[in-house]
């Protein structure tokens, strides 16, 4: 038999698709067609549940599959420490300068990691070939979060999450001023669901080759939570236990693992 | 993010902790999801060897690469069972299994010919599901069961059937969208 060509013909083989029940070549002919039409996207997505429904057995997942999982997962980018810096020791005048600590860059796993790896990654930190390719990771990281928070917007409409978030009164919000006492302003809330929404209107565009960081403060240390962009609206962030403030700088494009420049914004809880 | 927290978050809200590298989002994605996954596996395979091991790959795969999973196209589950189905369907397909599907096809034939349909409504959970797919004609019902329990193509079923290969794909088609539209009226979770 040919391969399908029309759209009729490939709208037919829907079903069969979400079924894995087609042929190498009508597998590629369907996906090529999938890329450009979401009306056959839709459709998919609507078999796809209704087999999802017929597989539901209700079984419990298998025993010692999860350790061999855990023991399989690719490392993470390590989560970057930084600490502010006491103001008679920052190079820029302002307080709240946000700078590398001086332990120079280490890193440890991020929380919930299992102690083996933690200590496997506080020995590979230590070379300094690893220490170079961190601007690498958090590119590669923040590729990966914006991708996710994309998405998450798009199917829930992160407006709507943000409004919801803050209307709970178990939700506990913060602002961020301007320690220079800049007209600009941002709004955090947390949810108790471990992640935090940022919003602000007032931070002026920036050009094409900066972008604004979001850092986190946990006692004395700081981590990056992520590159917010040239124009930051709405983001979504995670929150850990400890989390005591946040802080937004203008950094290079594509972040920087550690900020040397003044805070623009800050908020303490 | 702690553990408790974590019990409540929505699918989306763990993907994102996945995306982050959180350990604990892809526990809470494995507690409620591994069951279903590595069921459907083990029913294609019928080895429960091979289910676990695609499980595993399954799992290891949202962590490596979460992005794939587009909300916008279904909810968590049903992408992590279409990842396990495939998967499962392309083991099958390699000669490497053929034998693995020998004996698992010998043994369902043994047990039920190639009518799987009580083994479906004894693994299938919801009366909802039950009673959409008692609304299919026998033939439609007899093609989708084939074919994603079977792990069969359409040209395949339609062979064993001794159908018109045309008339197997249609009925396919037909009994999903008449499924749905049955879970939809009685509001089963996930279909909106």
């Amino acid at each position: 038999m040919s391969r399908p060509r029309t759209t009729q013909e490939i709208e037919e083989l829907l079903g069969a698709y979400a079924l894995d029940a087609v042929d190498p070549d009508e597998r590629e002919a369907v996906e090529e067609h999938l890329a450009t039409c979401p009306r056959c996207r839709a459709e998919l997505a609507d078999h796809l549940a209704v087999a999802a429904l017929l597989a539901n057995t209700g079984s419990p997942a298998p025993a010692g599959v999860w350790s061999k999982i855990v023991d399989s997962l690719e490392e993470p980018p390590p989560a970057l420490r930084l600490s502010i810096s006491p103001a008679e020791s920052a190079p820029a005048p302002r307080s709240d300068t946000v700078s590398a600590s001086d332990d120079g860059g280490a890193v440890v796993a991020l929380a919930g990691r299992s102690r083996s790896r933690r200590v496997v990654w506080l020995a590979v930190a230590a070379a300094a070939v690893i220490i170079l390719g961190l601007g690498g990771m958090v590119l590669h990281q923040d590729r990966r979060l914006d991708q996710m928070q994309r998405e998450v917007a798009a199917a829930n409409g992160l407006e709507g999450v943000v409004v919801n978030a803050m209307a709970d009164p178990a939700n506990h919000t913060m602002t961020l001023t301007s320690p220079s006492g800049e007209d600009m302003s941002a709004t955090a809330v947390m949810t108790t669901e471990g992640t935090g929404y940022l919003m602000t209107t007032s931070l002026p565009a920036l050009p094409d080759d900066r972008t604004y960081q979001l850092w986190g403060m946990d006692g004395d240390k700081v981590i990056s939570l992520g590159v917010l962009g040239t124009q930051p609206h709405l983001a979504a962030f995670p929150i850990s236990e400890g989390l005591t403030g946040l802080a937004i700088t203008d950094e290079v494009q594509g972040g920087v693992p550690a900020s040397s420049n003044p805070a623009l914004l800050v908020a303490t809880a | 993010m702690d553990a408790n927290s974590l019990t409540d978050a929505s699918d989306a809200v763990l993907v994102i902790g996945i995306s982050r590298y959180q350990e604990n989002a892809l526990a809470e994605a494995y507690r409620r999801h591994a069951g279903a996954v590595f069921g459907l596996a083990r029913r294609l395979l019928a080895n429960p060897t091979m289910a676990e091991e695609i499980v595993q790959e399954v799992f290891v795969r949202l962590w490596n690469q979460p992005e794939k999973f587009d909300p916008e196209r279904g909810a968590l589950r049903s992408y992590l069972l279409a990842q396990c189905h495939g998967r499962a369907v392309d083991l099958l397909r390699s000669e490497t299994s053929r034998r693995a599907r020998e004996e698992r096809d010998a043994l369902h034939t043994a047990e039920a010919g190639y009518d799987l349909e009580r083994e479906v409504l004894d693994i299938t959970a919801a009366e909802q599901v039950k009673r959409a797919l008692d609304r299919l004609t026998e033939d439609e019902r007899k093609a989708i069961e084939l074919a994603y329990l079977g792990g069969h193509t359409y040209r395949e079923v339609a062979a064993m059937l001794r159908e018109p290969e045309g008339t197997v794909k249609s009925r396919i088609r037909s009994g999903l969208k008449k499924m749905r539209v049955d879970l939809v009226d009685s509001g089963v979770g996930g279909m909106s």
